[in-house]
């Protein structure tokens, strides 16, 4: 859920921004002072989404289940101490946890890539990049399902669920 | 040779093109230490385009461009660095990085290929700001300031590394006459006393006249130079019409 959100949000954000830096000829700028756009731009921005999507799937885990637990008390009628041993079972071990930012950190990956990708390979017109912007945030939930599913039987071959 | 003879660049043969489609063929020019070479031509002829190609982004079908006796284009990728080292770039909008502000434009290139201090780096581009007329603009973002004042702050930014050629996109379109005139004079300037050599892409008669010491004109139905010689020369000499045309402002 998080993978998505943040594709259509920062990977079109990032398809956007470096589309408008390519329009503008900032990114023939960087290239003339022998600055690589792949470093200066690629890099920092898939290494801020290795970090920060992981973060994100934990903050949203836990705001799930505080509003699981919210919902659970206010309207389901169950105790506190109820929703918590149910949570803590659903939840067999701190693997369910990890396998989730594993995959977080993969989705980040994708996000950062292809939504730097796209905006480089922008044209050189604003419909073109309007193009690039909703072609970066196809793409991006395309392979983050495929990864996640490709996870699954990953995870299934090797019995770590 | 004669130190203000020597050849900075020297183009022989090029050929350009996107994809198949041909823009220019066999073009062959020089460029003299410490000149002002002007580009010119009509809409579509390949100015723009054999700037790309000069600057290294734009690579040749065939032919060569030698920088310093350097080929450009056949170098290895720390020769070409060293080369790139030597440019300077104005772009036709000025190009500054809209996510840095001015200062911080000038300070980019001089963090990546100097080991100076940040307050020599900060003194630096408050300097070369200077020269172009924007002292008290350092904290501004691109977006915040005129399109003309962005050309000036681009014109800093091709200086910041004491470039020992600097190749202007357009450098006076969209400025009104007043400051197009500032810049012709900042050209000269720093041609007179610094050596600086300039190629500079343009369609404004006056500064074809005022800056230019020589000048090649692209013709988009040939795809090639038909003329070549200083611009006042030109006019005078030149039996092309369509560099009669082109100079003297004719339909």
């Amino acid at each position: 859920m998080v993978g998505i959100i943040m594709a259509g949000r920062t990977g079109a954000s990032f398809a956007a921004e470096l589309g408008n830096m390519k329009l503008n000829e900032e990114l023939d700028a960087l290239r003339t002072f022998g600055i690589r756009p792949m470093e200066f731009l690629v890099l920092p921005r898939t290494l801020a989404l290795i970090v920060m999507v992981p973060m994100l799937v934990v903050y949203a885990d836990i705001i799930g289940v505080l509003g699981g637990l919210t919902v659970g008390v206010q309207i389901m009628d169950f105790s506190v101490s109820h929703y918590i041993e149910q949570t803590q079972s659903a939840v067999s071990g701190m693997w369910e946890v990890f396998s989730g930012l594993l995959k977080s950190v993969v989705f980040g990956v994708i996000i950062g890539l292809v939504g730097c990708y796209k905006g480089l390979h922008s044209g050189n017109d604003s419909t073109a990049l309007g193009k690039s912007v909703t072609s970066a945030v196809v793409m991006s939930v395309t392979f983050i399902v495929v990864a996640d599913a490709l996870f699954e039987v990953i995870f299934n071959a090797l019995e770590l669920r | 040779m004669d130190k203000l003879c020597e050849k900075v660049i020297s183009v022989s043969d090029l050929c350009l093109a996107y994809g198949n489609f041909k823009v220019l063929n066999q073009v062959s020019f020089d460029v003299t230490k410490g000149s002002c070479t002007i580009i010119m031509g009509g809409s579509g002829c390949g100015k723009s385009t054999l700037l790309k190609s000069l600057i290294g982004l734009l690579k040749p079908k065939a032919g060569h461009i030698y920088i310093e006796e350097s080929d450009l284009w056949h170098a290895s990728n720390s020769e070409k660095q060293n080369l790139l080292r030597k440019f300077g770039v104005l772009f036709q909008g000025g190009a500054l990085w809209s996510s840095l502000n001015i200062l911080e434009n000038l300070a980019l290139p001089l963090q990546t290929h100097t080991s100076l201090s940040e307050q020599e780096i900060k003194e630096l581009a408050y300097y070369k700001l200077s020269l172009v007329g924007l002292s008290g603009f350092e904290m501004f973002y691109p977006s915040e300031i005129s399109g003309g004042m962005r050309k000036r702050a681009g014109i800093a930014r091709a200086m910041i590394l004491d470039p020992s050629i600097i190749f202007l996109d357009e450098p006076s379109a969209g400025l009104d006459p007043v400051n197009a005139r500032r810049l012709d004079d900042l050209i000269i300037e720093l041609k007179q006393s610094l050596g600086v050599t300039f190629v500079v892409v343009t369609h404004e008669l006056a500064s074809i006249f005022e800056i230019g010491d020589h000048s090649i004109f692209l013709d988009s139905r040939t795809k090639s130079i038909i003329a070549k010689g200083s611009p006042s020369n030109l006019l005078q000499n030149c039996e092309s019409s369509e560099v009669q045309s082109f100079l003297k402002r004719e339909g």
